[in-house]
Parts: C-alpha cells; sequence; structure tokens
C-alpha cells in the first residue's frame, strides 16, 4: 500500500513535468531596449585610434574557498602582464560563496548572474574559470594553470569590434548611467549580444587560504577581494545588437544606454562597468571593456 | 583512492564472501557472443567505398550473472572499425552495457543500463538490434511493480546512449497497465478480455539563453491504449500525444528545413484481427504527426529516439521484395493495411495432399495534409506553430503502396514451393532521402519469386530460390538465383547470382554472385561468404541502414553458452 | 541520506567493475560446486491476448518443453514452424511434449503473429516477447534458436539456425529425454 501511495506521488510529480511555451515563440525581437533618454541623457563618444582586442577572464571563486587565492594570484599576475587587454571578473557562486556569519564571513557576493554562469558552462570545482567564454584545446571551463596559455592565444588576433563606455554617476541618488557604443571594426552579419555588468574592487573579507606564499593558512583575516561581480546592468544574457538579417559595415555603431541603482552598501568609487559583446549561437566573447562608475 | 574504492567494494561484498558456498549455490553465469567481420575488396564496378583499414569487425560479448532474485549483467563491444554502412561514430572498444538486478516478491529494480517498451512504443521504447547497429538503451534505474493479478506499473529513468558517449537529456517515463479481467473477480471468466493502459514520458533538456526560440526544458507526452480480445477478435489501439518540442528534427517528407516548430505530435495507431484455425484477416491503421521525438533538440540524425514508431508494411524477406522497404515518416503519415491469410485444406482438390497457404496484404501509405496557419505564414515555417493538419484528412502524395500474395503449398512428402507476386510503389525522394539513380521521384516495381525445396533424404535437402523484379525506374530490372544445399542440422552451402539487367533507362548490368558455406554445432553458428552485396538498405522496424556495396570474404560467428 | 547520496553514484561510476568482481568471484568458489542445469529465467512476455504472462510460469506437468525463438520476418524460422506443425499431433501424442513458439516480433508485426499462426493452422502455444527481453534473457543472438526443458524446468539442449529434417533431430532427444538420458551433449 505505502509503496502504491509513493508511486501515485512520483506520478503526479512527472505529470506536472511539462513546459508548455506561448507565443510569441521568438525569444528575442531585435528592439533597442535602452533607458529613455530623458532618465539618461545620451553623451557623445569620440572614436578611438587604436582599439586593442581585449579578454574577459571570469573566475569563480568564493571565499570559504581555500584554493582559490592562488587564482586570485595568477589573474593578477596576467593582468599585470596583459595590461589593458586582459579585465578580470570574479564570480562569487557555489557552495564557497554561502555566506557563514558565525565564522566571519557575513557577506553574501552570490548573484543570480553568476549562478546561472555556474550552472550553465557546468563550473563545478574552483578555482575554474573562462577565458572570454572561449573554448581552448576543446574545453570552455578552464583550471587556472591553463589561463595565460588561453589569454595569450586570444590577445594576438586583431579585434572585430571596438567597445567604449561612457559612465555618468549621481551620488546623491546611486543611480548610475553608462552608455556603450560598439563600433564593428570588419564586417558583421551575426547575431551578437551585449552584456553590461557591474563589479566592485577592494573589498575587505575574511579569506579560506592554503598557499603558503599568499598568506596565512587556513584562512586570512584581511583580504582584499578584486573585482566583484555585484550585479548584471541589462541581464546576465545581455541583449540583443544585431541579428543574422542585419549586415554591418565597417565603423557602423550601435548604442545603446542602461541605468542602474547602486546599492548603498556597494562603494561607488570602486565600482566599474565591464561591456563585453558575444555571438549568441555559441556564446564566445568577441570584444570586452571597463571603466570606472565614478571617472 | 583505487585501493580505497577495492576495499570499499570487498567491504560491501564481504557479508555474502562469508556466506560464500549457499550464496553461490544457486548462482548460474551464461551468455553469448558474435563476431561479424568482413575484409573488403575494391571493386568499382558496383561502386564500392575506399575503405582505408581494409577490414571491419562488429562484435560483442555478453555474460549475465544470475542467482535466486538478483542478476548481473555486463556487455563488452567492439567495432575496430565498425563494418561499412554502421555510423563511424561506433568505431572503439568498451564496456556500454552494464546492470544489476533485484526483485523482492512482486517489485523488480534495475539499476544501470536497461530497455523498456510502453504498450506499441509510440512514446517510449529503449531497445537494440544488433544488425541495424541501434541501441538506445537507458542508463539509470527502472522499477517494476505488479499489485494483484491485473496491475503492472512501471518507471523509467535515465539517460540514453548515444554509442559511446550519453544524451544531454533525461527521460522520465511512467506506465501502468490494467487487466481488467484479473482486476475485478466477476469478469475473471467472461470471453472478453480487456487491457487499458496509460503512460507518460517526460524528457529534460536544459535551455539555452541565447538561442532564438524560446525552448521548453520539459517536453510531455502521454499515451493511452486499450486492447480487446473476444474468441477469433482482437483490437490493439494506441494514441499518443507529445506537447510542444521544437528541435531540429520537426523535419518532414520533402521539407527537411522545418525545425523549430511548435505543433503538439500526434499518434493514432489502431489494429484488427479476426482469426479461426485456417483463416485470419486484418486491418490496420495509423496517423502519425510530428512524432519524432529524442532527447536532444539540436540531433538531426538516426540516434536517441525515445519512441518507436511501428511501420505499417509487409516485412519482406527476399532479396528482391525487400529492395525497396518502407521507413516510417515519424512526422506525417497516414496509412492502411490488410490482409488476409487462408488455408485451403489438405485433402481438397485445390488444397492438394497436405493443403495450401495463401496470404494476400495490402498497404499503403500517405503523407498527412498540411494547410497554413495564417496567410503570412509558410507551411512548416520555422519559429511558428508549424501548421494546421486536419485529423480526417490524407495527404496528396503517396509515400508507399505494397500489394502482394504468397501461395504456398507442400506438393509431396519430398517436394515443396512458395509462389509469390508483389507489387510495389516507392516514393524514392521521401522515403530513401533523394532521387532515383535516373532522377524521379517514384519507383513501381513489379516481383515475381519461387522458392523451392526438394528433400533429397531425411536431412539432405535442395532449396532453389528464383527471383525476378521488373522496373523502369532506379536501378532498373533484377534476376536473382541461389541454390541451397543443406545437411541437417550441422551444414549448409549456398550459391547464388543477382543480375542487375540492361534496361531502356538504365545502362549497366552487373552480376552480384555470393558463395556461402556455415556450420552450425548447436548453439555455436559459423557463416562464411564470399562474394558482392549490392549497395541496399537494412530495415528492421521503423529505423534504415543504408549498406554500401562491397565486395569481400565475410565471416559471422554466434554463439551461447 | 547521506548514505543514498554517496552510495548511488559511486555504485554507477563502478558498477562494471563490481559486476566483473562479483562473476570473478563466482567462478573462483563455484569450482567445487557441482555443475547444475540452469533454469528458465523468469522474465515477464505477453501472450496473444496481450495478458502479462511470466515465463517461470511455462510448464508441462512433468514433460518436455521446446521453446523456440521465431519472428514473422524470419524464413528459417517459419519454415521450422511449419515443419513442426505437420508432426506436431503425433509428437504430443508420443511424447506429450508441449512447443511454446516465443515470437520477438516487435510492435510493428506483433498483431499479426496471432492471425498468421490460426491462419496456417498451428495448433501450439504462442508467446510475445516485443521488446525482447526474454531473448535476451536467454542469450539468444540469431533466429531462429530452439531450447529443451526437461521435466524439472531445467533448460538441457539448445540449438541454433534450422535446416530441412532437423526437426528428426529434435523429437529424437525428445525422445531420450523421456527415456531418462542425458541429452546435454548431443
Amino acid at each position: 500500500m505505502r509503496v502504491l501511495k509513493i508511486i501515485i506521488f512520483i506520478s503526479f510529480t512527472l505529470i506536472l513535468a511539462c513546459d508548455k511555451i506561448k507565443e510569441p515563440y521568438v525569444r528575442f525581437t531585435e528592439t533597442d531596449d535602452s533607458v529613455d533618454p530623458s532618465i539618461c541623457p545620451r553623451p557623445v563618444f569620440t572614436e578611438r585610434a587604436t582599439p586593442v582586442k581585449k579578454v574577459l577572464l571570469e573566475d569563480f571563486t568564493g571565499f570559504l574557498c581555500p584554493n582559490c587565492p592562488t587564482g586570485a594570484k595568477e589573474a593578477r599576475a596576467l593582468m599585470t602582464q596583459y595590461g589593458e587587454q586582459l579585465i578580470v571578473l570574479a564570480v562569487h557562486t557555489g557552495e564557497f560563496a554561502v555566506p557563514d556569519p558565525s565564522e566571519g564571513y557575513p557577506q553574501d557576493f552570490r548573484t543570480s548572474t553568476g549562478d546561472a554562469l555556474a550552472a550553465f558552462f557546468q563550473v563545478l570545482a574552483f578555482p575554474n574559470g573562462l577565458v572570454s567564454r572561449t573554448s581552448f584545446r576543446s574545453n570552455t571551463v578552464l583550471y587556472y594553470d591553463t589561463w595565460a596559455a588561453a589569454v595569450d592565444s586570444l590577445t594576438h588576433i586583431a579585434p572585430d569590434l571596438d567597445i567604449q563606455i561612457i559612465n555618468e554617476y549621481d551620488s546623491v541618488s546611486h543611480k548610475l548611467c553608462s552608455h556603450i557604443q560598439t563600433r564593428f571594426l570588419k564586417k558583421s552579419q551575426k547575431q551578437l549580444m551585449l552584456a553590461v555588468y557591474l563589479m566592485e574592487d577592494s573589498i575587505h573579507t575574511k579569506q579560506k587560504n592554503n598557499n603558503p606564499t599568499i598568506g596565512t593558512r587556513p584562512e586570512i583575516a584581511d583580504y582584499v577581494q578584486m573585482h566583484v561581480l555585484r550585479k548584471a546592468v541589462n541581464s546576465t544574457w545581455g541583449s540583443v545588437i544585431s541579428t543574422t538579417s542585419d549586415t554591418l559595415n565597417v565603423n557602423d555603431k550601435i548604442n545603446r544606454s542602461y541605468s542602474l541603482i547602486l546599492d548603498s552598501s556597494w562603494k561607488s568609487e570602486h565600482c566599474s562597468v565591464i561591456a563585453f559583446v558575444y555571438e549568441a549561437n555559441n556564446k564566445a566573447i568577441i570584444q570586452a571593456e571597463e571603466h570606472k562608475v565614478m571617472e | 583512492m583505487k585501493i580505497k574504492k577495492i576495499l570499499f567494494v570487498a567491504f560491501v561484498l564481504f557479508p555474502a564472501l562469508t556466506f560464500s558456498q549457499s550464496f553461490f549455490k544457486n548462482s548460474e553465469i551464461h551468455g553469448s557472443f558474435q563476431f561479424d567481420g568482413q575484409y573488403y575488396i575494391a571493386d568499382s564496378a558496383i561502386g564500392t567505398p575506399k575503405v582505408p583499414e581494409k577490414t571491419g569487425i562488429n562484435a560483442y560479448g555478453n555474460i549475465i550473472y544470475t542467482n535466486n532474485n538478483f542478476s548481473a549483467g555486463i556487455r563488452f563491444e567492439t567495432f575496430l572499425p565498425a563494418l561499412q554502412g554502421f555510423d563511424r561514430r561506433m568505431n572503439g572498444t568498451g564496456i556500454p552495457y552494464r546492470y544489476a538486478s533485484y526483485k523482492i516478491k512482486n517489485l523488480d529494480v534495475t539499476l544501470g543500463n536497461f530497455y523498456e517498451q510502453f504498450g506499441n512504443g509510440l512514446i517510449f521504447r529503449a531497445y537494440e538490434d544488433w544488425n541495424l547497429g541501434y541501441d538506445n538503451s537507458l542508463d539509470g534505474l527502472k522499477v517494476r511493480y505488479s499489485i494483484g493479478k491485473g496491475i503492472f506499473l512501471k518507471g523509467v529513468i535515465g539517460k540514453q546512449r548515444k554509442y559511446w558517449d550519453k544524451s544531454p537529456g533525461i527521460v522520465r517515463g511512467f506506465d501502468a497497465e490494467f487487466c481488467i479481467n484479473d482486476i475485478f473477480e466477476k469478469l475473471s471468466e467472461k470471453k472478453t478480455k480487456v487491457i487499458v493502459g496509460g503512460s507518460f514520458v517526460s524528457k529534460f533538456q536544459a535551455d539555452d539563453p541565447t538561442f532564438k526560440y524560446k525552448l521548453p526544458e520539459n517536453v510531455a507526452a502521454f499515451a493511452g491504449r486499450l486492447n480487446i480480445s473476444r474468441g477469433g477478435f482482437g483490437l490493439n489501439s494506441e494514441y499518443a500525444y507529445k506537447i510542444n518540442d521544437p528541435a531540429k528534427y520537426n523535419k518532414y517528407a520533402n521539407n527537411t528545413e522545418c525545425s523549430y516548430i511548435y505543433r503538439p505530435g500526434q499518434a493514432l495507431y489502431i489494429n484488427t484481427s479476426y482469426s479461426r484455425k485456417g483463416f485470419s484477416v486484418q486491418l490496420a491503421a495509423k496517423r502519425i504527426d510530428n512524432m519524432s521525438f529524442k532527447s536532444d533538440r539540436n540531433v538531426n540524425d538516426n540516434v536517441l529516439d525515445i519512441n518507436f514508431l511501428p511501420p505499417l508494411t509487409r516485412q519482406h524477406t527476399y532479396n528482391l521484395s525487400a529492395m525497396y522497404p518502407y521507413a516510417t515518416q515519424p512526422n506525417g503519415e497516414f496509412g492502411f493495411e490488410g490482409q488476409i491469410i487462408y488455408r485451403i485444406k489438405k485433402g481438397t482438390k485445390l488444397g492438394g495432399k497436405y493443403g495450401t497457404d495463401i496470404t494476400i496484404n495490402y498497404s499503403q501509405i500517405n503523407d498527412i495534409k498540411r494547410d497554413q496557419i495564417n496567410d503570412t505564414t509558410s507551411v512548416g515555417a520555422e519559429g511558428t506553430f508549424g501548421y494546421n493538419s486536419p485529423f480526417f484528412a490524407i495527404g496528396k502524395e503517396m509515400f508507399f503502396r505494397d500489394f502482394n500474395i504468397e501461395i504456398s503449398r507442400k506438393f509431396t512428402k519430398k517436394f515443396k514451393m512458395m509462389l509469390s507476386y508483389v507489387y510495389i510503389s516507392y516514393n524514392h525522394e521521401v522515403i530513401g532521402g533523394e532521387q532515383t539513380k535516373d532522377s524521379k521521384k517514384m519507383v513501381n516495381a513489379h516481383i515475381g519469386i519461387a522458392d523451392m525445396t526438394y528433400k533429397i533424404s531425411d536431412v539432405h535437402a535442395l532449396r532453389l530460390e528464383l527471383q525476378a523484379l521488373t522496373s523502369f525506374e532506379d536501378e532498373g530490372s533484377w534476376v536473382m538465383g541461389l541454390l541451397e544445399y543443406t545437411i541437417a542440422p550441422k551444414w549448409f552451402f549456398s550459391i547464388g547470382d543477382q543480375y542487375n539487367y540492361k534496361t531502356e533507362t538504365y545502362d549497366k548490368s552487373l552480376h552480384y554472385y555470393i558463395v556461402n558455406i556455415g556450420y552450425i554445432h548447436d548453439a555455436t553458428r559459423i557463416s562464411l561468404t564470399y562474394g558482392r552485396q549490392r549497395s541496399g538498405v537494412v530495415c528492421t522496424g521503423g529505423v534504415c541502414r543504408a549498406v554500401p556495396a562491397s565486395n569481400g570474404i565475410s565471416l559471422s560467428i554466434t554463439s551461447s553458452f | 541520506m547521506l548514505i543514498v547520496k554517496y552510495l548511488i553514484p559511486f555504485y554507477m561510476k563502478n558498477l562494471a567493475c563490481i559486476v566483473l568482481f562479483l562473476f570473478c568471484v563466482n567462478i573462483i568458489v563455484g569450482q567445487n560446486t557441482e555443475k547444475k542445469l540452469p533454469r528458465l529465467p523468469s522474465v515477464n512476455v505477453k501472450t496473444t491476448d496481450n495478458k502479462t504472462f511470466n515465463t517461470s510460469q511455462i510448464s508441462n506437468n512433468g514433460k518436455p518443453v521446446i521453446v523456440s525463438f521465431w519472428a514473422l520476418w524470419c524464413k528459417p524460422c517459419m519454415k521450422e514452424l511449419t515443419a513442426i506443425s505437420e508432426v506436431y499431433e503425433d509428437w504430443q501424442t508420443e511424447t506429450g511434449v508441449k512447443l511454446i513458439a516465443v515470437s520477438i516480433d516487435d510492435s510493428r508485426s506483433s498483431s499479426n503473429v496471432l492471425p498468421t499462426v490460426n491462419g496456417k493452422g498451428w495448433t501450439f502455444d504462442v508467446l510475445l516477447d516485443p521488446n525482447g527481453d526474454f531473448k535476451r534473457a536467454m542469450n539468444v543472438n540469431m533466429i531462429p534458436h530452439t531450447f529443451i526443458i526437461n521435466g524439472n524446468g531445467e533448460i538441457v539442449w539448445q540449438h541454433t539456425s534450422f535446416s530441412e529434417g532437423s526437426e528428426l533431430k529434435l523429437i529424437e532427444l525428445i525422445r531420450k529425454l523421456n527415456k531418462g538420458e542425458d541429452i546435454s551433449g548431443l
């Protein structure tokens, strides 16, 4: 009898397992989802003379992860080596980012964006990262020891796009207006997405650690978290800026403007906006850019 | 870590080892293996493909361990490389199949790889066919539970096998079957026997957030079936419904571009028959609409099918009548089949001394009718509902028509003969995927077959098979002769030739000769063949495999222990 | 719950190893036990009116049973069953043997099995095994594959393929079995 009840219960839960999609079936229509100009007046962009290819390194980490300071150190070393060509974003997600106030880890750096990225790319162990979300030696999720080679393989390529960001921030209302211009350097006819994220530097927390060359073990009392992903400004997967039926020629420009109210606990002087454009079908990032919130 | 694993396994099995003798008292190990190998000789006349390795080997070994209510099995497979005509992704060696199962009273649990079918398979069938190179076993958990005498419940969950890998989607299903006569005591003596069943299958595949269309992550399918039998009458019917399943494989008939449509799928299958000793009549009808159901929406070829849609045509067993076999069109077809079998009694004038068997069979399959959903959307347009299809309307395009009649009679104690005539109309463009060799859409063929056996003595027999196919399309006309000599039960030899002779439209005459010798000892069979094999299609059920032309020596060994 | 969380994934990952380990142990331990005859496995198949039937119920009141795997599309199988049908009544009168023909036709032709059997006037029992569960449990690769089951439900003989005249050997073995002889080596 009990087995029968269990079976009936399971069968009911199964029946609920169906998704019916309602019209419209199309996920994106190419509309400009920029915020109204009355909220964020549009600035004027000056064309950059020598655009360079920039790579985005997304480091999946957490303050409870003892192996992660090693990964962060590697990321910093690469930043020194590649300068403006490398942009780093620390994505705090998963069990190593769960707050533990009793142990001295009260902050919560987890974001729905970070969780969605970890789930989609199947980032299971830390410190692992994505280098421009591009496959390197048939893997997209890379352990920190392959970051150097992966970054190197992408930085020598001439950029297809140039992304420029102009930020306007009102410290009273905490309103950020972020304007992004994408300028095409090569002809393109692909479905491209623009994603804009907000990150914060220099956050002091405790950090579990097992690398003696970096700090004390088993934890570092005062560790500086850099490039922490705080929120997606438009959305995790971004907005459509071109579809396969649009042909974009050299020097064509697409502008988008987004606004975000910064949380009062975030220090705006440490915040930056990261914008990147990627191809919808393979998710690989073509170009990235970062710019501080406060000039 | 490895030592830890071994210790853990040993620890788990330690209690069993201490009871060694009694535990293993009822244990048995059985298995089987099969080896199919071929050595390829280049033969440009018949158009053999290049085979750089010169050989192909398909082999497997199966071991099953049983001990009272516990059983476990393992299958080892090797394709080094796979024979020509089998998917190249099969190449490799490994253990793709292993399971352990345990029975406790009414409950039967299997963990690992398993095969299972719900009803007729319209929404779920996991099965394997070695000759087709088809194996979509589910790797996961299967539970079977029976309540009383008449209620049978099944639950499955797992990931499908895809050659040496697994599908990205998860398949879950549940089936319940009720034998009404066994459930209700009052009805157990009634002559009419009714069986009702229902099943539910759902597949899960993560959405792609940047894909241009919104994709359902859980796609569900339902099916209900009704079987009635009374005396000589029988009814086997099943209806299946699949909720939106936009995928690359929504393509149908002449529109191979159609994909990602949001139309639900439907299948209705009805089979009625009446039979008594010496006579039977059977009528079946089937309608299928958008019922291709795979566990990966990005796949478009012959893999990862969750369901099985049975074709409604007679399966021919002779070379020439099986030259144009029908394959179910999962995304749209409407078909009928009728068959009469009659046995003229022995001792009558018409029946002869031993009686005569007559079989007449007719089947026809057409496309379904598809209408536009509105004025601006074309039929089967991507990312839309697709099309409307009135349920009882039959489409104009004919896929297949088969009329065949077969008469077999034993004339004397030593001599018997079977004569058969088949007429086939085959839509080469839709079923074969391309036009005929002479750029036509349909192939019409008349086929005549005579199969005669003469028993020289009790155990020595000679069999002669003569076949002829005439057609003005595709490869034209053929004749075939095969002479087989058997010494029961151990030996068999045969020699044959298939000759594609010149016709007005097709200007090539080729002989496909073949010599075969074989030996059987109990459950072991060895067969050696040398000769040419023409390119063709091997079909079992609704799944077909194209076989390229080949010339060479092939060896096949099969054994069970 | 913790056991379930770790035990099941471990079990699945190492299932192949565990099964192989079982075989080895069985072979080692089984060396000293008597060689036993295998029994029919207990598998659910269907009768021709689609009712579920368990193969462990196959019996013939202590008399032998012939189990033959066949399909409508298998020419030699049809020949074997036709040959046996011609002498079946005599066989039954003489030895009391029962033939159970298990059809492995899948749902394409399984509905056609009973009409064909009746239409040809065959009188033996027919079971349906549409997904091949019984066929796999009996390690049948090629059909026709025929087994002889003795009065105790043990499998004493098996043979694959059919040639004209093979049915004569079959009845001879049944006669020998009825006399109490050991036919497993023949």
